[in-house]
């Protein structure tokens, strides 16, 4: 039941965000770093792709013959092996560091939410404001 | 969550800071020994050249747990490594210089062909580079502390 809580809120696309912009910030680490090494190809994530999976129900879930069976399984097992990378031409150094700021506010925004959603939360267990 | 891909850039961003210093060692060795006419093996110096290679990251703590639970990805970001090697194949420039007690019969001296723009160029494009690793890496830093906030 207390799955349900969760998944009824942001807080699974959120945290699909979180680490899908935290492979993405790593690549672009790796793409700074071999900016001058020759025929290194620029990776990146396929954004759309990877959140899109997150939607997509993965895992085990428990088979509920009667109505009053407690749902179980969980939306997805967060791992971060279905992210989509696409690696395609050469490095652009300015290119990449518009990315590293766009990728740090994207993170932010994840976390701010989250938090946010988990106070909330909070809020209705405590049943006062 | 799985942190460990937000420590590991650290961890390639630390590899680009490394192969920049690399490249800004070279760059000074040779631009303080551009008018070296004699070394330790004898005739003049020889410049120095870094050479980038992508290398992918070494088994960490966080990728051997990834492992274990299945997730076979290692193309998450390929750390750099640079190795400084001699440039035995330039050329070097003769010095009509016939007062230098190094000077050859014929009143030349060889010293090493360095081109202290192409240096300096080198040097500029070092130091930006090795400034954009830090850029990421005070990214990831920040990062990591807004999600130990949630």
């Amino acid at each position: 039941m207390i799955n349900r809580v969760f998944e009824k809120t942001t807080i699974p696309l959120m945290e699909r965000l979180l680490n899908v912009t935290s492979v993405r910030q790593r690549l672009i680490a790796s793409n700074i770093a071999n900016a001058y090494t020759p025929g290194y190809a620029n990776k990146d994530v396929d954004f759309e792709q990877s959140l899109a999976s997150a939607q997509q129900k993965q895992g085990i879930e428990g088979l509920r013959t009667q109505e009053g069976h407690m749902p179980l399984g969980t939306s997805h097992s967060g791992s971060t092996a279905d992210i989509a990378v696409v690696s395609e031409g050469t490095p652009d150094m300015e290119t990449e560091m518009g990315k590293v700021a766009e990728n740090q506010m994207l993170y932010t925004t994840a976390a701010q939410i989250m938090s946010g959603t988990f106070k909330s939360l909070l809020t209705s267990v405590r049943g006062r404001v | 969550m799985d942190y460990s891909q937000l420590f590991s850039v650290l961890r390639i961003s630390g590899s680009g800071l490394t192969a920049q210093r690399k490249m800004i060692e070279a760059t000074s060795s040779n631009i303080a020994n551009i008018e070296t006419t004699d070394t330790d093996t004898g005739g003049p110096y020889i410049p120095k050249r870094v050479n980038f290679k992508s290398v992918n990251g070494n088994e960490t703590f966080g990728s051997f747990l990834n492992r274990m639970r299945g997730d076979n990805r290692s193309d998450y970001g390929d750390m750099v490594e640079a190795s400084t090697v001699d440039e035995v194949r330039s050329p070097t420039k003769m010095e009509y210089e016939p007062e230098n007690p190094m000077a050859n019969e014929q009143g030349y001296i060889e010293k090493p062909n360095i081109n202290l723009t192409m240096e300096m160029g080198n040097m500029m494009v070092a130091s930006r580079a090795y400034e954009a690793n830090v850029t990421v890496m005070n990214a990831a830093k920040a990062m990591m502390k807004k999600a130990l906030e949630i």
